[in-house]
């Protein structure tokens, strides 16, 4: 056998390997599911993009937090930082502004890049339509945060928190773990 | 639900046997009627479908898994995607080749998912074996490709016995061709020695 060992021989070797009869408790286990699929409620009226969301769990879950996190970690250390690092900086008053207009660049881009995603992506289960339904409901209550005209610290927290989520749905729509492709908005 | 003149081929022939079954599983067609109703949410076309195709998405599944497990649970999601997604399904390729595709993706999503395992020792890789491959075709291709990591293997199966292109399995990966290509020399390269 080793002498058939070149690509081709590998080839017809795979090739005649038999096929395996799928167990008779899967058919079970899928007509359970899709059972349970039926009767759960319809998420779809919150998500008109849910035809493109290509895998999550709860690990994906997990890595959205986590991505929102550092998020937030990153801006407050901004804010925090030694008096030092912004004493005397006459661009510490136009900080807040500068800081939400490129969060709501940032934000733009995303919603374009979900816009403009193909929705061929067949996969899309019970999971990931929980998934989104959680995302879009936090994104839902931080448009409604926002419509509130809150202070303007509070909007910089809010942006953030928009932009973590549409990363998080704009990864997912690529088929990429959560929070892998998100890059990072400069703040000042 | 059949549709007129459509009938469920039977899933083992003999003829089926000198080329890979769970690729020619795939080719099977699907009659037009059944998948009307399939989309329809008709559960008897859907388990026509299933019947149809539960080997070929099965076999797909424990070649690139490794594990029989594994398999099931890869098997489970991609019939679970596919008649979730049938509103999409276009009907530009074979619905078999639409569902394999679908097959590929769940077991590359969990290749991705997958934290590499080392098989440290003979023992363990002999266990691994002695759980993955199925002992009524005994074949020592077989216990060899079990030997192979999740990835090289899943590459190797995609490319050699599904007819998969560097291309398409570097999309899938979300990699570069020259992935798909170093997968498959490296997975040749140590089946000849553990072969010889």
């Amino acid at each position: 056998m080793a002498n058939d060992m070149n690509l081709q021989g590998l080839q017809a070797q795979l090739r005649q390997l038999p096929a395996v009869n799928a167990p008779e408790s899967l058919k079970e286990r899928l007509q359970a599911s899709l059972e349970t699929l039926d009767q759960a409620p319809a998420v779809s009226y919150l998500s008109p993009r849910r035809s493109w969301i290509a895998r999550p769990a709860w690990q994906a879950g997990l890595a959205l937090a986590a991505c929102s996190a550092m998020l937030f970690l990153w801006f407050f250390w901004l804010g925090e930082r030694p008096p030092g690092a912004a004493q005397g900086s006459p661009q510490m008053v136009g900080r807040s502004n500068d800081s939400l207009s490129r969060l709501q660049a940032a934000s733009a881009d995303l919603e374009q890049v979900l816009d403009t995603q193909s929705a061929n992506a067949p996969i899309y289960g019970d999971d990931q339509a929980w998934v989104e339904h959680t995302l879009q409901l936090a994104l839902h209550q931080v448009d409604a945060d926002l419509a509130e005209s809150p202070a303007e610290d509070e909007q910089v927290l809010l942006w953030t928190e928009r932009v973590a989520l549409l990363a998080g749905l704009a990864d997912q729509s690529r088929g990429l773990p959560l929070g892998s492709g998100i890059e990072w908005v400069q703040l000042n | 639900m059949v549709g007129d003149g459509g009938h469920l081929q039977p899933m083992n022939t003999a003829a089926n046997s000198a080329v890979s079954r769970g690729q020619a599983g795939f080719s099977r067609p699907l009659p037009p009627a059944t998948l009307a109703a399939a989309r329809s949410g008709d559960k008897q076309a859907q388990g026509e479908i299933y019947d149809l195709y539960a080997d070929a998405v099965y076999t797909l599944a424990l070649r690139t898994s490794g594990c029989a497990d594994q398999a099931q649970d890869l098997a489970h999601d991609a019939f679970i995607n596919g008649f979730r997604g049938l509103a999409s399904y276009r009907g530009e390729a074979p619905f078999g080749m639409w569902l394999r595709q679908i097959t590929a993706r769940v077991a590359v999503a969990h290749v991705r998912r997958e934290k590499p395992r080392l098989v440290t020792s003979l023992d363990a890789a002999e266990e691994q074996i002695a759980h993955s491959v199925d002992p009524s075709a005994g074949c020592d291709l077989q216990r060899q490709l079990a030997r192979l990591p999740t990835q090289t293997r899943t590459v190797l199966w995609l490319h050699l016995a599904e007819g998969y292109g560097h291309e398409e399995i570097a999309a899938l990966f979300g990699k570069s061709v020259s992935f798909s290509k170093s997968q498959v020399a490296r997975s040749l390269n140590r089946l000849r020695l553990w072969m010889s």
